[in-house]
């Protein structure tokens, strides 16, 4: 883990095959379309800016009893840049980190980028975009960084717990108030810096091109929240159709109809269990990746038409 | 320099990428294989001329995060299993990120990610924030001991954050300024989108004989 708590960067080893090849096989294509969205002459202002996040989480914030808490940056550069560069930059920042500063895995990394680079920027673009004129504009700065700590929290959880790692009802509420605690810490640093970005210069943030609605602001707000809060206490229980068939006594009645090729995350061929978990992982990673690159491109060729 | 550090990031980067995949699917409890593994692992360390006890040193940064949940999933199943798979999987593959880094520099594996297919635009980023870091770090920090030998650490707490803030605010203003300038100087000088490379690699045939044999050794190591 990061030494910056709420900033989860998920190290190698620790996430089951099947869940690192997958958000590694769904992050790529999602990063070559923010990068295709990304004019190349801006790679220098995107590099400095990264620079600047990494100075950003040098410089302290005193949070009362003794701690401190720092800028983690995913929101902010989302309403300055946009969520497609800063996609890339918080993309490049991860890739910097897990090499060079041993803080993520690289086969991890996709699971960085998704938690991070996408779900914690459009969790900030989102509510961003609704609320970001007016008099609901701190509302707005604050809602943003807020539920984009909250959510990449949430989702690295998830993905922690889907890996088969476990945690008990006890455990889920100490790392949600820590993230809590957090993502306000995150909340309030970023409403004081856009404050002061807005009277040096209102033209370095992103103007959303919608018309500001405080109603739909609150409701994208909500649900990134529910979604947030919801799945990472939902995690901590066992699947709900399973426990309800469990307390039914369904199990010996169970008839299987259809048999899935990698049921339970097994390749079903000749071998030991590495082999079939393995090539399972391979496969879905194929064919996720197939499918995004697909999707991909009948958008383009749908767009060019 | 050791022999590693003469072979193309490429071949480094799949070998390197092989043997997390062997240590990613290694299932908890397969003592055997991690053991397997490490010998790997160290084997090339050694050949690398690395350093053993640096590197070991170094890979245990990566230590707090499986610890931590290492010792939840202890206390929560009460089986240590999965626990000693979790710290020995994540500190494995640390060990060879460390091993990576130590033999190649970060401008030749942008640019072996950059031929194994990642976005122009990305790499660019990546070259771009390498090279303004240690300065823009170094800016920000001057600022803070600057505001602090101004006006100390007593004042009211809202004052604080209002004068952290806005000091992380005129930071971004300095390096919103400073990348532009960077611009400006790149297209002064014909900038073609891409920066140019002092030592262009070409794959030899001792490059793909490192990937097949360290390729080799993990799967064989994770092969029981």
């Amino acid at each position: 883990m990061s030494g910056r708590i709420g900033s989860v960067h998920i190290a190698d080893g620790i996430l089951s095959a099947p869940v690192w090849a997958a958000l590694d096989a769904a992050a790529i294509p999602a990063i070559g379309l923010a990068a295709r969205r990304t004019r190349v002459e801006h790679a220098p202002l995107l590099g400095v800016m990264g620079a600047f996040v990494f100075a950003a989480q040098r410089m302290n914030f005193p949070a009362g009893l003794g701690t401190s808490g720092h800028l983690l940056g995913g929101a902010l550069l989302a309403m300055t840049l946009g969520p497609g560069a800063a996609t890339i930059v918080l993309t490049a920042i991860l890739v910097l980190q897990t090499l060079v500063f041993q803080d993520g895995g690289i086969l991890a990394l996709g699971a960085n980028v998704f938690n991070m680079a996408l779900i914690g920027v459009w969790a900030a673009w989102i509510p961003y975009r609704f609320l970001a004129q007016g008099k609901w504009k701190n509302f707005g700065y604050f809602a943003a960084a807020f539920l984009s700590v909250l959510a990449s929290a949430a989702a690295a959880m998830i993905e922690v717990r889907v890996s088969g790692v476990a945690l008990n009802g006890a455990v889920v509420s100490i790392s949600a108030a820590v993230f809590v605690t957090t993502a306000i810490i995150e909340g309030l640093i970023t409403v004081a810096v856009m404050q002061t970005i807005e009277k040096m210069n209102p033209g370095w943030l992103q103007t959303p091109d919608t018309r500001p609605s405080r109603a739909m602001g609150l409701l994208a707000g909500a649900a990134v929240l529910l979604m947030a809060v919801g799945v990472l206490f939902i995690s901590g229980a066992p699947d709900g159709l399973e426990s309800l068939v469990a307390q039914l006594g369904l199990e010996s009645r169970e008839v299987v109809h259809f048999q899935a090729p990698m049921a339970e995350y097994e390749a079903r061929i000749a071998g030991g269990d590495w082999s079939r978990k393995a090539l399972a992982g391979l496969a879905g990673l194929g064919m996720i990746y197939i499918l995004c690159a697909g999707v991909g491109r009948l958008l383009v060729r749908h767009r060019s038409a | 320099m050791g022999p590693l550090a003469r072979r193309d990031a490429r071949a480094k980067l799949a070998a390197a990428l092989v043997f997390l995949v062997c240590v990613g699917t290694t299932p908890a409890g397969n003592y055997q294989r991690m053991a397997a593994l490490a010998v790997v692992a160290i084997v090339w360390i050694a050949i690398a001329r690395a350093g053993l006890f640096r590197s070991l040193f170094k890979a245990s940064a990566i230590l707090p995060f499986p610890l931590s949940f290492g010792l939840i999933s202890w206390w929560v199943s009460a089986d240590p299993t999965l626990a000693v798979a979790l710290v020995v999987r994540s500190y494995l593959s640390a060990l060879v990120v460390v091993l990576l880094m130590s033999t190649t520099t970060l401008a030749d594996i942008f640019r072996g990610l950059q031929s194994f297919g990642a976005p122009a635009v990305l790499v660019l980023v990546l070259q771009s924030l390498t090279r303004y870091l240690q300065v823009v770090v170094d800016q920000g920090l001057r600022m803070r001991r600057a505001s602090i030998s101004r006006s100390g650490n007593a004042s009211r707490r809202h004052s604080l954050w209002q004068r952290a803030g806005g000091a992380l605010a005129v930071l971004f203003g300095k390096s919103y300024g400073r990348a532009e300038n960077v611009h400006r100087a790149m297209l002064a000088r014909g900038f073609q989108g891409t920066f140019i490379a002092l030592r262009p690699h070409a794959l030899e045939w001792r490059d793909f004989a490192l990937t097949a044999v360290a390729a080799a050794m993990s799967v064989g190591a994770a092969w029981r």
